[in-house]
């Protein structure tokens, strides 16, 4: 009865154990203290301001649709946005605001954003992987019936990706510079019929 | 999202060749959320510790990354950091003395209602440190050795230890609320 006895307490425990929780925010102060921190001793490089402030959404997808449109003029960037070089490998990776996209403040951090994002498509050609992206206006046309888009669902930018597999394109959009800014990304293959 | 070692050998490698601040920061949001939970864990609750811990693990790791070579993945070898950084803070002087506080406290809780954590909070370090990392974590007896410079059979004991403990606080527990 004894062990019937602690076999059931440990085992209680031991469900108690599997629905604590694994991950805690820490406060938000600290990452800031970190990164100048880490500036001071020069192990990060400054280019990227340590508070990023929302402003108005439509400036924030005007900095993204600037890199876009810079990423475009860069050499050796295979376009593969005409419908005769697309593939069953071609993932679309759209830039959407999200809800929490934190704007740039000024042109200062909006050109440091648009260094990073080229950056990005930079070394994710280096990886062999075809990248390009294109700009998207602000004025948006709705047509027909439908849901009204929320302004966290607008897509104000895409990059297409020449990838192995889903897997792969989610991969490397997971380390997209706009996710650190708030936004939201969504993959999607493209269906050459 | 999950978080695979090819995103974070990515990140490190764009940290590493150009100290990018916005990979260090995806590097940052990744693993913290998990490494200050930990610490927090380690140290009994207390927040504030775990938040100068947490940066003390991150500066260490920064300044070390280049000396990595991927034989554990990169939250592991985080927590290895956390867990020295855990270590020397718990050796200081002043703490000794919120350590006596902290056990204070936790005295007063056994005639109310104990939730897990605070237990886990109660148990000694040694014990604390292999259970959160086994029971908790799910970390093996021989990882657990690996990260903390003990025999697997110490972890072993350790973690019966800790158990016996929670098991003896729990039923004590229940019993009063009965």
């Amino acid at each position: 009865m004894n062990e019937e006895n602690t076999q059931g307490k440990q085992e209680e425990i031991l469900e108690r154990i599997n629905s604590l929780e694994h991950e805690l925010q820490p406060a938000p102060g600290l990452e800031e203290r970190i990164v100048k921190g880490l500036q001071r001793e020069g192990l990060i490089r400054s280019g990227l301001p340590t508070q990023a402030r929302l402003l108005h959404p439509v400036l924030a997808a005007v900095a993204a649709l600037v890199f876009l449109a810079t990423g475009m003029l860069l050499q050796n960037f295979r376009q593969i946005s005409s419908s005769n070089s697309m593939s069953e490998n071609t993932y679309v990776v759209f830039l959407k605001k999200g809800h929490e996209y934190k704007e740039a403040r000024n042109e200062k951090e909006r050109r440091e954003r648009i260094e990073q994002y080229r950056n990005w498509a930079r070394d994710i050609k280096q990886k062999g992987v075809a990248i390009s992206g294109t700009k998207l206006r602000d004025e948006i046309h709705f047509l027909g019936r439908g849901p009204t888009v929320k302004e966290s669902e607008i897509v104000s930018g895409y990059f297409l990706i020449d990838a192995g597999s889903l897997q792969e394109a989610i991969r490397l959009s997971r380390t997209c510079p706009h996710l650190l800014y708030g936004g939201a990304i969504e993959v999607r293959r493209v269906d050459p019929v | 999202m999950m978080e695979t070692q090819e995103d974070d050998e990515f990140l490190v490698k764009c940290f590493l060749k150009k100290g990018e601040e916005s990979s260090f920061r995806l590097l940052y949001r990744r693993h913290s959320p998990y490494l200050y939970l930990f610490a927090v864990r380690l140290l009994g609750g207390n927040k504030a510790d775990a938040e100068d811990i947490l940066q003390e693990t991150w500066i260490r790791a920064a300044r070390n990354l280049s000396n990595f070579r991927w034989r554990s993945s990169l939250r592991t070898w985080l927590c290895g950091i956390l867990i020295n950084c855990w270590r020397e803070f718990t050796s200081r002087d002043r703490r000794a003395n919120s350590s006596a506080e902290e056990k204070e406290l936790a005295q007063t809780n056994v005639h109310q209602t104990i939730e897990l954590e605070t237990l886990i909070q109660r148990l000694p370090d040694a014990c604390r440190e292999v259970f959160i990392l086994h029971d908790i974590e799910g970390y093996t007896h021989e990882e657990i050795s690996s990260l903390l410079g003990i025999h697997p059979g110490t972890s072993k004991s350790q973690t019966f230890e800790a158990r016996k403990k929670l098991r003896f606080w729990w039923n004590g527990q229940q019993k009063r609320e009965d």
